[in-house]
């Protein structure tokens, strides 16, 4: 579904991201781990347009979109809910989402996919007249998600979606993530610094270290590896919020 | 009705198109615009001009409109390449350089002014009574409140609140933003234009002071009063800088020590405008 082959991006001098190649199956969701810095949110603004000047080839489906515009990817089925959210924060909720599907001339489609996105989430259809920036951290990152989904991507980029939120939400939008891929049959591409929680909803994983991927599997392998159990999941460590 | 009181509501309604015009800009797009009388005096002399070359005013003053539409896009080009407080300054140049060029062509009278445009012509008749005048103006300024309520409810005002909010986040909806800021400054120059257009051969008689920066503050002022992107607002912001300085005529020359005086009051206790939720100091990118 999409592929991506030797991709490299510069921020400036400073190479950030240095010939990673990874792809995505339809219906799969893949995560990429690694720490802070090692390229993991630019690899996907690279991949939605918003890096410009990378190298490199990103396809999707058949269609070479590398050097495409952002609105052009956006419009070709790449859906990007970037890393905090950046959600409207003075419009409210409903105009959150009608804006995520600004690429879109089926108006009338449109319409029937805001309700359909406030059954998946009914707080936003509680909230709908609420401005986004009163909404609590979880909520406004459903929202996030719902906006990005307006735009009926055929591939979801996810940015950290647990970052800034308590546990138990956390567990929540991953429940959410875990349905949307199973029943709505979206492909995700997820970007995370918690480990465990990235390969526990994943298929597979890609491990990102200063630009280059040092490893790939199936997550259950992933998560049996030494090298991850030890830089990664914190073997023999208890995890404060477990 | 006294013809004095007509006179201050025809004012009223004038100044009302031209404070909405200014809000498509500042309060729909959340750009500022320190120039707009320009657009306002453009279309008056443009209107006065093309009346006196023979032109009916039907024509005039539609082409007023779309003529100074079509120079707020010549604004809005080199405008847009920057930011708040730049483009406050741009646009205060602008203004400034407008000024200029009225005060010293030929063909505006100069400092002078541009005397004897003609009355409004309807029907092959001359429109000299003020309640005729009055209903047209309140008739133009109904259609265009019509107009800006469907815009700004419509996707066009969803892109243009979504650049207000988050620019960067608008180019991530795919929203070409730089279309939409040059949208919003030809429909805001055409409305401008047409409100110049009916001051001009209202009072028949206009000078560049008229439409000096004094001007564009003034209009600015009764966009932020009245509460930043509120319809409603501009209306009520427009009514009360018009009749202010009318009730306080009385105190001759204490008068703008008194306007001052409550413009401030206002802005400490209600930052946000009469109507508004978005407050003044957020135009420039602070208390985000």
């Amino acid at each position: 579904m999409l592929q991506v082959r030797n991709l490299h991006t510069y921020y400036g001098h400073i190479h950030a991201v240095k010939g990673v190649s990874l792809h995505v199956k339809p219906g799969e969701i893949v995560a990429l781990i690694g720490g802070n810095g090692a390229g993991k949110s630019t690899i996907l603004k690279a991949i939605s347009g918003i890096v410009r000047g990378a190298s490199g080839d990103i396809i999707l489906g058949d269609e070479q979109i590398t050097h495409l515009s952002s609105e052009r990817i956006l419009k070709n089925g790449i859906g990007h809910v970037p890393e905090g959210r950046r959600l409207f924060r003075g419009l409210s909720v409903r105009d959150n989402l009608m804006l995520g599907a600004y690429s879109r001339r089926d108006r009338a489609r449109v319409r029937s996919d805001v309700g359909e996105m406030e059954s998946l989430f009914p707080i936003l259809g509680q909230r709908k007249r609420q401005l986004a920036g009163t909404l609590s951290g979880g909520e406004q990152q459903m929202l996030a998600i719902a906006r990005a989904l307006m735009a009926r991507p055929k591939v979801l980029l996810l940015d950290e979606p647990s970052m800034g939120l308590a546990p138990i939400i956390t567990s929540q939008i991953y429940e959410q993530i875990r349905h949307l891929n199973r029943d709505e049959g979206i492909s995700i591409l997820l970007v995370e610094q918690n480990a465990r929680l990235a390969l526990n909803l994943a298929h597979r994983g890609y491990v990102i270290e200063t630009g280059r991927i040092v490893m790939e599997g199936q997550s259950h392998e992933l998560k049996q590896s030494n090298e991850i159990q030890r830089a990664y999941l914190g073997k023999g460590y208890r995890e404060v919020w477990e | 009705m006294s013809v004095y009181f007509l006179h201050v509501l025809i004012l009223v309604a004038i100044y009302g198109i031209l404070a909405l015009s200014l809000n498509i800009i500042v309060g729909f797009a959340g750009l500022v615009s320190l120039g707009h009388a320009a657009f306002f005096g453009i279309g008056a002399y443009l209107s006065g001009l093309l009346m006196i070359s023979g032109l009916g005013f039907i024509e005039a003053f539609i082409l007023s409109g779309v003529i100074t539409a079509i120079l707020g896009l010549f604004l809005a080009l080199p405008a847009l390449r920057v930011k708040d407080d730049y483009l406050a300054i741009v646009t205060l140049g602008f203004g400034i350089i407008v000024t200029l060029v009225f005060m010293n062509l030929d063909v505006t009278g100069g400092p002078d002014g541009l005397v004897g445009i003609p009355p409004v012509m309807l029907l092959g008749k001359p429109l000299y009574s003020k309640p005729g005048f009055l209903a047209l103006t309140v008739g133009i300024l109904s259609i265009m409140i019509a107009t800006v309520y469907t815009l700004k409810q419509s996707m066009i005002g969803r892109a243009w609140a979504a650049i207000r909010d988050n620019d960067v986040t608008a180019m991530f909806m795919g929203i070409n933003i730089y279309t939409y800021k040059a949208l919003a400054f030809i429909t805001s120059s055409f409305w401008a234009g047409l409100a110049g257009s009916l001051y001009a051969h209202y009072t028949a008689y206009i000078n560049p002071h008229t439409f000096s920066m004094h001007t564009s503050i003034k209009v600015l002022a009764m966009v932020v009063l009245g509460g930043i992107g509120s319809i409603t607002g501009s209306l009520l912001g427009a009514a009360l800088l018009v009749l202010l300085p009318e009730v306080l005529r009385p105190l001759a020359d204490y008068q703008d020590i008194f306007y001052g005086a409550l413009l401030v009051l206002l802005m400490v206790f209600r930052p946000q405008g009469i109507m508004g939720r978005v407050k003044i100091t957020e135009m420039f990118g602070r208390g985000r």
